[in-house]
């Protein structure tokens, strides 16, 4: 069996539309990962830490915050 | 079941775990069919999602999409028959998009599902599962630095780093500067309120009342010469190593703390 490519993981867990292409690559990417538990674990380390930065960054900083650095 | 039948179920789990020709029709349209009304109710009650609502589909099939297997299908190597465990999965899921939706347009204030509009519907429970790994395990974090017998101002430099990385998107580096320039001129009480204020700012973070009424407590403590310690200039308490590595230090002491306890 063909284990995915770290590019084949990362493009699927950073698909951020719908496109013929993004489907194609999920169907393959969850149709293996369905049977292989190395490829899954693998994924679900990179959704984790996809997932743990959008929560973290902020990517603006509102005003107040530095108002309130200076006082 | 009110929201999809057993047979709409199958027929998704069927087309999902086909490998040689897995399909997402079923799963988009139970989606649809599931989330769509509560997922309008919370752009109604929330000022900065107005309109989003086909906006926050598209972001939930794409997340479907995306997590269907590593976050429902397969558990522990098994495929996961379970149509009420996938309803609360669902809603687990668009929960944490409206989230990060609303995050993302700068809501300092979540609509919540206890109002009559947009209440959850009957039987939903929101399996925290998917959140655990950031807000939930975050804000335990924060729970567990401010539980500790540290002495105070360590906790409160903790919280104080926490509070500047997320608002201001900083490197370790640059927080622990921000962290000396914000409070070296302050005492510690000045830091509580900086910090009380500050995190009301923060949508997932949720300071125990109760945590916070404890560090009070902590800043009311005389110490032998009768001086409270809320009273007391931050810097005051830096070591002989200098500002930075001491805040360094003490955000170092509570992760260890953090880590023994998370594991």
């Amino acid at each position: 069996m063909k284990h995915l490519t770290i590019d084949e993981i990362i493009n699927f867990v950073t698909i951020d539309s719908i496109s013929k292409e993004n489907l194609e690559l999920a169907a393959a990417v969850n149709g293996h990962i369905l049977v292989c538990d190395k490829c899954r674990e693998k994924v679900k380390a990179f959704q984790t830490v996809s997932d743990s930065l959008t929560g973290m960054l902020t990517p603006k900083t509102d005003l107040d915050f530095f108002e309130d650095i200076d006082m | 079941m009110a929201f999809f039948t057993q047979q709409e179920f199958h027929k998704m789990l069927f087309e999902l775990t086909q490998s040689d020709a897995v399909c997402y029709n079923t799963l988009i349209n139970i989606a649809e069919k599931t989330l769509y009304k509560s997922v309008c109710g919370w752009c109604n009650q929330t000022p900065v999602l107005k309109n989003c609502e086909e906006d926050l589909m598209q972001e939930i099939y794409i997340r479907l999409i995306k997590k269907c297997v590593t976050g429902f299908i397969m558990r522990d190597g098994v495929i996961n028959d379970d149509p009420e465990g996938f309803k609360n999965w669902l809603f687990t899921v668009a929960k944490n998009i409206r989230n990060d939706f609303a995050k993302k347009m700068g809501a300092k204030e979540l609509y919540e599902p206890n109002t009559p509009d947009g209440e959850l519907p009957e039987g939903v429970c929101v399996d925290t599962a998917e959140n655990d790994y950031d807000y939930d395990l975050l804000n335990r974090c924060f729970c567990i630095v401010l539980n500790s017998d540290s002495k105070v101002h360590i906790p409160l430099t903790w919280v104080t780093m926490m509070l500047v990385i997320a608002k201001g998107g900083l490197t370790r580096i640059e927080a622990t500067e921000s962290v000396v320039n914000i409070c070296d001129g302050m005492n510690l009480d000045q830091m509580l309120d900086f910090i009380t204020k500050q995190s009301e700012t923060i949508i997932w973070l949720n300071l125990n009342q109760c945590q916070l009424d404890d560090v009070r407590k902590k800043l009311d403590e005389k110490d032998s010469c009768g001086v409270r310690t809320g009273d007391k200039k931050y810097s005051d308490f830096y070591m002989k190593k200098g500002a930075k590595a001491s805040v360094s230090d003490w955000v170092n002491r509570m992760n260890s703390r953090i880590e023994k306890e998370v594991g």
